[in-house]
């Protein structure tokens, strides 16, 4: 498994080299010069050009990139538009992104798994519908969109939650008071596609032939779902966790816009806006590597999980 | 009434009315314990702390409150110009030397290694002029050519201008704002420039204390400040660009300030919630649609006679909604501003080409149109600056038959496209200084885009093309640059009025609305001044007396 783990790290790395290729030579094509973004219209030809010179822009693309390429590989992400040091910028935000990326998670195993299995087990019936509009509902509801009604009503009706910021990491009063509303717009987001996952992968397991013999044994109802039934059907549920993750993070983006979190997805969109290449790219560097990391993850728990799988 | 009681009823009477003055009075001004602001603007992030850069929305609030300039334009009401920094300022018969006297006692912000600051000199005065001339350190280096600075006491600084020019115009340069924000020496030969970007020290009535990026600036009272210790315990400045955040904020009391819609509906929406004040302000931004007369048809004066023809600016005010929108007949700047066409002054001038459909289509059947025409106009995505206006002169535009496609661009992208000259009309909404700027950067043939000897944002290439069909070309250099030193005040307004009113005459511009500001705050808040004119900051100005008042 360890040889494993290594060697898919290293095949990691053309894809997230061809990733990061990508992402430098988009953000030039975009039109928009950050000297003008940065410094308004306003300002003078000689100072929008002095900035420009400051900033490198003027240097041939290949150069640009070639630095670009030197700084990673020193593990140096430079300085902001700003002046604000990237590395420290990502550091400060990295921990909101995984917070509430961990507990939309957790809210949607928490949920959804528990919503998922009377759906398979009574299938056409009252409960079945119910779940089957709710997820219906889940998937098709943007997670930022819910957010602002979870806003309208828990904090501006009920007066429960804040809505701006993401409150203070060191004091877990405050953090977890900001952290609840977008975690569960999120969340239930989440909650939508695990209820969906359960409920198939449930009705599927049903049928096999390994629980009818269970039944035919004589076993009762609830040994033959949770002992035979389910613990096969969580196996693919489980196993694509890190895949949800994945589609978390990029719906995470929106939410903490509107809750004002700070945040990967703000600083990116920020970045965008301002056409700050610096910050833009490294945060898709660090999104990069998210999506590998996560992805190995999921592949090294499925056999985990799951004995028939081996790695060679 | 008998005579002993007269002296009891007396008494009796300014005791009733003294009681009123304390407890009444008292009540009325009552402060709420917790005296923090909360503002939040419309933008994803600070751009930058150097106040000589600041341009964008959330920084020049930032500048506006940490640094002071020689004079100031006073807060809630920019027109004229008062003491700030100076106490009293003369100047030579021959307008070339300006000296200025500097206040006594006034202290930098603390910051390493002068834990209390320390007093304000010529030399810092000096040091700031020297690096508002500077391109690497200035957006405003340029306002600066010609000028000589220098400390000739320690409270006492003179400016030498090679070519004088009138005391408003001078001014403007020493004022708080853009350049004329006075910076510590030795916090940034001490530090380094590179620290002073993230720690900016002035004299304002604020002190920078931290920044997160894309979250919030905060900033703390200075206690030293001249003009009085202010009353608020903290001033936090957020950006949220998000709309609906920002209104759940100030609803929630999380947020006492925020940028509201430049839309009437929205303004009346929030303005009958309970505990929430708004106020228009103005003037903030003039919108105007240039023709780029370098592409067919715009380069026939009829064209674009015809467009303005077309236009009702009454009902793109109307659209836009008129507690905020206000039509505009001034091609540079609008009134108040000293120097900008009034409505009267165009009618006079009988320069007034609107909302008159019949000389629409006549004029375009005679320039060769009968049926109208297609273009495609790069806009950008702000919605109230810049996208709705344009829809609702897309639709004014379809009655004579234009069919002019929006094409629209981020905002970012949009700057960078007219610029390359790639639209054939360019609706821009803009504020600059004072009129000179404005007719310098958007008609002198100078700062043609693309062709002038320094392109900046002339997109009509006015000064470098045959604008009224004669076979010569037009220009108003010449009027702008007399104007310019022109030393008479009056004779100044004049010569640019004469300038606007060939400008209007040659159609190169049709000038639209302005659109004022809403910044929607807690009912509680009391800016402490009046919020009528607030140009330099494009939002309310927190100052030394603002204070959140109790319930």
């Amino acid at each position: 498994m360890f040889q494993y783990s290594i060697r898919r790290i290293f095949q990691s790395i053309p894809i997230l080299l061809v990733v990061l290729t990508l992402v430098f030579v988009v953000v030039r094509i975009l039109p928009g010069d950050p000297a003008v973004a940065f410094l308004g219209d306003y300002a003078s030809k000689e100072s929008v050009q002095a900035l420009r010179e400051k900033m490198g822009l003027d240097a041939p693309l290949w150069l640009q990139y070639l630095k670009f390429l030197k700084n990673l590989c020193k593990g140096d992400l430079g300085k902001s538009i700003m002046g604000y040091p990237v590395t420290s910028q990502i550091l400060n935000v990295l921990p909101y992104t995984l917070e509430l990326t961990i507990s939309a998670i957790f809210i949607g195993y928490f949920l959804g798994i528990p919503l998922g299995i009377p759906a398979a087990v009574r299938r056409n019936s009252f409960i079945d519908y119910f779940n089957r509009i709710f997820s219906l509902i889940g998937l098709s509801i943007p997670a930022f969109y819910l957010g602002i009604l979870l806003m309208f009503l828990f904090s501006i009706k009920l007066k429960l939650f804040p809505v701006v910021g993401g409150g203070n990491l060191s004091d877990l009063s405050s953090n977890l008071r900001h952290l609840f509303l977008p975690a569960l717009s999120l969340g239930l987001i989440m909650t939508a596609y695990i209820t969906r996952m359960t409920r198939s992968s449930l009705l599927n397991i049903l049928r096999e032939d390994y629980v009818r013999t269970a039944r035919s044994k004589g076993i009762t109802e609830r040994v033959v779902l949770f002992k035979h039934a389910l613990r096969n059907a969580l196996i693919p549920i489980v196993a694509l966790g890190g895949v949800y993750a994945i589609v978390l993070i990029g719906s995470s983006v929106m939410t903490e816009i509107v809750f004002s979190r700070p945040g990967l997805g703000s600083l990116m969109v920020g970045a965008i806006k301002q056409r700050d290449y610096t910050t833009l790219q490294s945060v898709m560097v660090i999104y990069s590597v998210m999506v590998v990391i996560l992805n190995l993850l999921t592949d090294l728990v499925y056999g985990f999980i799951d004995p028939r799988i081996q790695y060679r | 009434m008998k005579k002993g009681y007269l002296p009891y009823c007396l008494i009796v009477s300014i005791l009733i009315v003294v009681l009123i003055g304390v407890f009444g009075v008292g009540a009325a001004e009552k402060l709420s314990k917790d005296q923090v602001i909360t503002i939040a603007f419309d933008v994803g992030d600070a751009k930058t702390f150097e106040p000589h850069r600041a341009a964008a929305t959330g920084d020049r609030p930032i500048a506006d409150m940490v640094f002071n300039g020689l004079v100031r334009y006073p807060p809630g009401n920019q027109v004229a110009v008062e003491p700030d920094l100076a106490k009293s300022w003369k100047v030579s018969k021959d307008g070339k030397i300006w000296t200025f006297e500097l206040r006594k006692g006034v202290f930098f912000h603390p910051f390493p290694g002068y834990p209390n600051g320390y007093e304000l000199t010529s030399e810092d005065v000096v040091y700031s002029f020297k690096r508002a001339s500077t391109p690497d350190h200035s957006s405003y280096a340029g306002e600066y050519s010609g000028m000589t600075f220098e400390a000739v006491g320690p409270n006492t600084v003179k400016i030498t201008i090679e070519k004088p020019v009138s005391e408003p115009l001078f001014l403007a340069k020493v004022a708080s704002y853009a350049g004329g924000f006075i910076v510590s020496k030795k916090a940034i030969e001490e530090k380094g420039a590179e620290w002073f970007k993230m720690n900016p020290v002035g004299t304002g009535p604020f002190i920078f204390k931290s920044y997160e990026p894309r979250q919030k600036t905060v900033l703390v009272p200075n206690k030293n400040y001249f003009r009085g210790a202010p009353i608020l315990k903290e001033v936090v400045i957020r950006y949220m660009p998000s709309v609906s955040s920002r209104e759940m904020g100030l609803q929630t009391g999380e947020l006492q300030i925020i940028e509201g819609l430049k839309e009437d509906k929205w303004v009346e929406k929030i303005a009958a919630l309970p505990d929430v004040k708004v106020k228009a302000f103005g003037p903030c931004e003039t919108q105007m649609l240039h023709f780029n007369m370098n592409k067919e048809p715009f380069n026939d004066i009829r064209v674009r006679k015809a467009i303005s023809y077309a236009i009702s600016r009454e009902e793109v005010a109307t659209f836009m909604g008129k507690g905020l929108a206000v039509p505009i007949y001034s091609p540079a700047q609008a009134p108040p501003a000293p120097g900008a066409l009034t409505k009267e002054e165009t009618l006079k001038a009988e320069v007034v080409y609107e909302d008159n459909i019949a000389e629409a289509k006549k004029l375009l059947a005679e320039a060769g149109y009968p049926n109208g025409f297609k273009t495609e106009v790069i806009i950008s995505e702000m919605e109230s600056s810049y996208k709705k206006p344009m829809i609702a002169i897309q639709a004014q535009l379809k009655k004579v038959g234009i069919d002019m496609a929006l094409k629209v661009v981020d905002h970012s992208s949009f700057h960078s496209l007219i610029r390359e000259d790639a639209s054939p009309i360019v609706y821009y909404a803009a504020w600059r200084p004072n009129v000179d700027v404005f007719l310098t950067r958007f008609y002198h043939s100078d700062s043609v885009v693309k062709k002038g000897k320094k392109p900046d944002t002339n997109f009509s290439h006015y000064g470098l093309v045959d604008a009224n069909g004669d076979g010569k070309t037009d220009s108003v250099d010449e009027l702008i640059e007399k104007a310019r030193w022109e030393l008479d005040a009056k004779k100044q307004m004049a010569l640019w009025k004469e300038a606007q009113i060939k400008l209007l005459k040659d159609v190169v511009v049709v000038p639209i609305i302005r659109l004022k500001y809403a910044f929607p705050m807690r009912a509680s808040v009391d800016l402490g001044n009046p919020l009528e004119f607030s140009w330099a900051t494009y939002a309310p100005q927190i100052t030394e007396k603002t204070r959140i008042l109790a319930k």
